[in-house]
C-alpha cells in the first residue's frame, strides 16, 4: 500500500468543545494520529481550595452545563463521605430520579441532534427538520420532558439550585410527581419511534476490544455509587480510583489520559452496558434486541445505540421512582447534618459520558484538595487506539469519507470538551 | 401605570389585536447586567395586569427548546438585550425579515449545546411552527457583567418599552 493521505479537521464539529483530529499517513504507514485537546484547562480544583464544603457542589457544577446534575451529586458523594453523611432514602430516590432526568436529556441531545444528521445523510439538525420535522419535534419534546424532571427536583436543570450536602432544599410537589407520570407514560411512544429510528440507521462496522469500565452494583443498573468495575475482570472501590485512571500527560492534549490494564479503555453508555447488561430494566433489554445490541459490544459506534436503550431504561426506571414517591409521599426533611467537619472522601457517578469522579479533602469544613476526573479525559487515549486501528482499514476510501468515518467516532463518544456562553448580536440589513 | 386592561373590548369587536393569543418572551439572565431587561419588562408589564389573551413566560436563558415556548401561538413577542452597535438603552422593534441575526452557529454544525435564540429561531424556522406575527424588542445594553441589576440608561427606557409592547398588543 502506498497511500498518503493527511486530514486535519479544526475543529471536529457536533461535539462540545474544540478538539482536532490530526491523521497523517506517508506511503501507507500511519506517522500521526492524534485526537488533540486544544482547550484552555479550567483549574477547577484550585477554585474549590478554601472554599466552604457546601459551596463545592454549586462550583464544580459549572464544570459543565449539560452534566451540571451529575457533577453536583457526584460532588455531594464526595463531600458526604468525607464528613460522614449518609443521605436518607427519600434522598437518594430524588437524586436517582433527578439523574435519569439529566441522563434523559444529554442522551437525547446526542442522539438526535448530534449523530443523527450523520446516518440521515445531511449535515445539521436544521435541514432535519425541513425534511423530518416529526423527528426534530420528537426530540425537543422528550427533552423537554427530561428537563422538567430535573427542574421540579432540583429547581432548574442546569447548575441544580436546591441540591445541598445531606438532601434538598426543595421537594416537588403531588401535583409535579403527578404531571411527570402522566408524560413519563405518553413518552412511551416516543422511544419507540426513537428505537424504530435507529433500527433503519446503518451503523459503521468497525470492532476493536478495549477495556470497559464502569460502575457496577448488583440490584440496580449504577448511575450513583456502587464499585468500579472493568470488563477485563476486576473491581475497585470508588476510593481506589487512582489506581484505575492512572492520569498521565500527553503533549498533544491540554487533557489527561488514562489507561488501566491496557493501553486505554472505555466510558460511557456502551461500557456500562457491557458491564452491566444483567441489571438493565427489562424494557432496555427489549430495545437491545430489538437494535442488535449484545453484550459484550467491541463496535465504538454502538455507544450512540447503548445510548438509545439507556433513555428506554431511564425512562421505565424514572416512571417506577415517581410511582414509589407518589406511594411513599414527599415529605418535607431537614437535609443530614455531617458528623464530622474535617476527612477525605471520593464519589463517583454514572454521568452521560461516562464515569467520573470527585475527590475532596476537607479541613475544618473548608475544601484543601480537590481532583475532579472526568469522563471524555479518560476516553481520549480508546479514541485514539481506534482511530489507529480504523484508519489502515478505509485507506482506499476517498478523503472526504475517511474523514467523516473519523469524525462520527469521535462524535459517538459524546465528548463533552468544554462549555461556553453567546449572546444575541445583530445586524441590521 | 396604565393597565392592559385599559384596552379591553368594550366596543365588542371581537377581533381586536389585542384578542389574538399572545406570548410575551423575555430572554436573558438577570444576574448578568443588562441582559436583565427582558425579566424587568416582563415585570412591569405583569404589574400593569394582563388579559386572557396574553403570555407572560420569563425563557431565561433557555435554549433549543425555545421553539416549543413559542410553538401554537399566533403572535409572539420576544424581548432581548441585543448587540446593535447602538447607544446604551436605545432599542428597536423588529421581525426577523429585517434583520440578519448573527448565530454563534447558525446551521447548527457546531456544538448546539450553547444554543442562543439565534440557533431556536432558526430551526423554528426550518420546523415551520414559528408564529406568523413575530417581533423581536431588542435593548442594546451598556454592561453584560457579572452581577445583577441593569445599569441606568438601561432601566431609563423600561417605562417607554413597556408602554410601546402594550401599543403593540392592542394595535398589531
Amino acid at each position: 500500500m502506498s497511500a498518503t493521505v493527511s486530514v486535519n479537521v479544526h475543529h471536529v464539529t457536533r461535539v462540545e468543545g474544540h478538539g482536532n483530529i490530526e491523521v497523517d499517513v506517508q506511503n501507507g504507514e500511519l506517522k500521526k494520529c492524534n485526537f488533540a485537546i486544544v482547550e484552555t484547562p479550567r483549574f477547577f480544583e484550585a477554585m474549590l481550595r478554601g472554599r466552604p464544603y457546601g459551596e463545592a457542589s454549586h462550583i464544580t457544577s459549572r464544570i459543565c452545563g449539560i452534566c451540571a446534575v451529575g457533577h453536583a451529586t457526584t460532588s455531594l458523594r464526595a463531600t458526604e463521605k468525607a464528613l460522614g453523611v449518609e443521605p436518607s432514602e427519600q434522598t437518594v430516590l430524588l437524586r436517582k430520579l433527578n439523574f435519569h432526568g439529566e441522563i434523559l436529556d444529554s442522551h437525547i441531545l446526542h442522539v438526535y441532534m448530534l449523530v443523527a444528521p450523520d446516518f440521515l445523510g445531511v449535515g445539521s439538525v436544521i435541514p432535519l427538520a425541513k425534511s423530518a420535522p416529526d423527528v426534530v419535534l420528537r426530540a425537543l419534546r422528550m427533552k423537554k420532558l427530561s428537563g422538567d424532571i430535573c427542574k421540579y427536583i432540583c429547581g432548574r436543570h442546569t447548575h441544580p439550585v436546591a441540591m445541598t450536602v445531606g438532601g434538598f432544599t426543595h421537594f416537588p410537589s403531588v401535583e409535579e410527581l403527578e404531571d411527570l407520570r402522566v408524560r413519563l407514560d405518553a413518552v412511551r411512544a416516543d422511544v419507540d419511534s426513537t428505537v424504530e429510528l435507529f433500527q433503519t440507521l446503518r451503523i459503521p462496522d468497525f470492532e476493536r476490544d478495549t477495556e470497559y469500565i464502569a460502575l457496577h452494583k448488583d440490584d440496580e443498573y449504577a448511575f450513583i455509587d456502587g464499585v468500579v468495575a472493568s470488563s477485563d475482570g476486576g473491581t475497585w472501590p470508588i476510593e481506589d480510583y487512582r489506581s484505575v485512571t492512572n492520569e498521565h500527560i500527553v503533549q498533544h492534549s491540554s487533557a489527561k489520559h488514562a489507561r488501566n490494564r491496557r493501553e486505554s479503555y472505555m466510558v460511557g453508555a456502551l461500557a456500562r452496558f457491557n458491564v452491566n447488561y444483567d441489571q438493565l430494566h427489562p424494557k432496555a433489554k427489549q430495545a437491545a434486541d430489538a437494535l442488535n445490541l449484545k453484550p459484550k459490544c467491541t463496535n465504538p459506534y454502538m455507544n450512540t445505540v447503548a445510548q438509545v436503550v439507556e433513555i428506554a431504561h431511564c425512562v421505565e426506571n424514572s416512571a417506577e421512582i415517581v410511582d414509589k414517591l407518589l406511594e411513599r409521599g414527599v415529605k418535607w426533611e431537614e437535609p443530614v447534618p455531617p458528623a464530622r467537619l474535617s476527612g477525605e472522601g471520593a464519589g463517583s457517578c454514572e454521568v452521560p459520558r461516562g464515569i467520573l469522579f470527585h475527590n475532596y479533602v476537607i479541613e475544618d469544613g473548608k475544601v484543601t484538595g480537590a481532583n475532579c476526573v472526568i469522563p471524555t479525559s479518560q476516553n481520549l487515549a480508546n479514541v485514539e487506539a481506534d482511530m489507529r486501528a480504523l484508519v489502515p482499514g478505509i485507506l482506499d476510501k476517498p478523503k472526504e469519507d475517511i474523514t467523516l468515518a473519523l469524525e462520527m467516532l469521535v462524535r459517538a463518544y459524546d465528548p463533552c470538551i468544554s462549555c461556553s456562553a453567546h449572546m444575541l448580536d445583530v445586524k441590521f440589513v | 401605570m396604565s393597565s392592559l386592561y385599559d384596552y379591553d373590548d368594550r366596543d365588542g369587536d371581537g377581533d381586536a389585536a389585542h384578542r389574538i393569543p399572545t406570548l410575551v418572551l423575555a430572554l436573558g439572565n438577570p444576574l448578568r447586567g443588562d441582559d436583565g431587561v427582558g425579566a424587568a419588562v416582563l415585570e412591569q408589564l405583569e404589574q400593569a395586569g394582563r388579559p386572557p389573551s396574553v403570555t407572560l413566560t420569563d425563557g431565561g436563558t433557555a435554549g433549543l427548546e425555545t421553539v416549543l415556548l413559542l410553538q401554537g401561538y399566533p403572535r409572539a413577542i420576544i424581548i432581548d438585550a441585543a448587540e446593535m452597535g447602538l447607544a446604551p438603552g436605545a432599542w428597536r422593534r423588529f421581525t426577523l425579515q429585517e434583520v440578519e441575526l448573527r448565530a454563534a452557529d447558525p446551521h447548527l454544525r457546531g456544538t448546539i449545546h450553547g444554543a442562543g435564540l439565534a440557533e431556536a429561531l432558526a430551526l423554528g424556522e426550518a420546523l415551520g411552527i414559528l408564529p406568523a406575527d413575530l417581533v423581536i424588542y431588542g435593548v442594546q445594553p451598556a454592561v453584560v457583567g457579572w452581577t445583577p441589576g441593569l445599569s441606568e440608561p438601561v432601566q431609563a427606557i423600561i417605562p417607554t418599552l413597556c408602554a410601546a409592547i402594550l401599543d403593540n398588543i392592542q394595535k398589531g
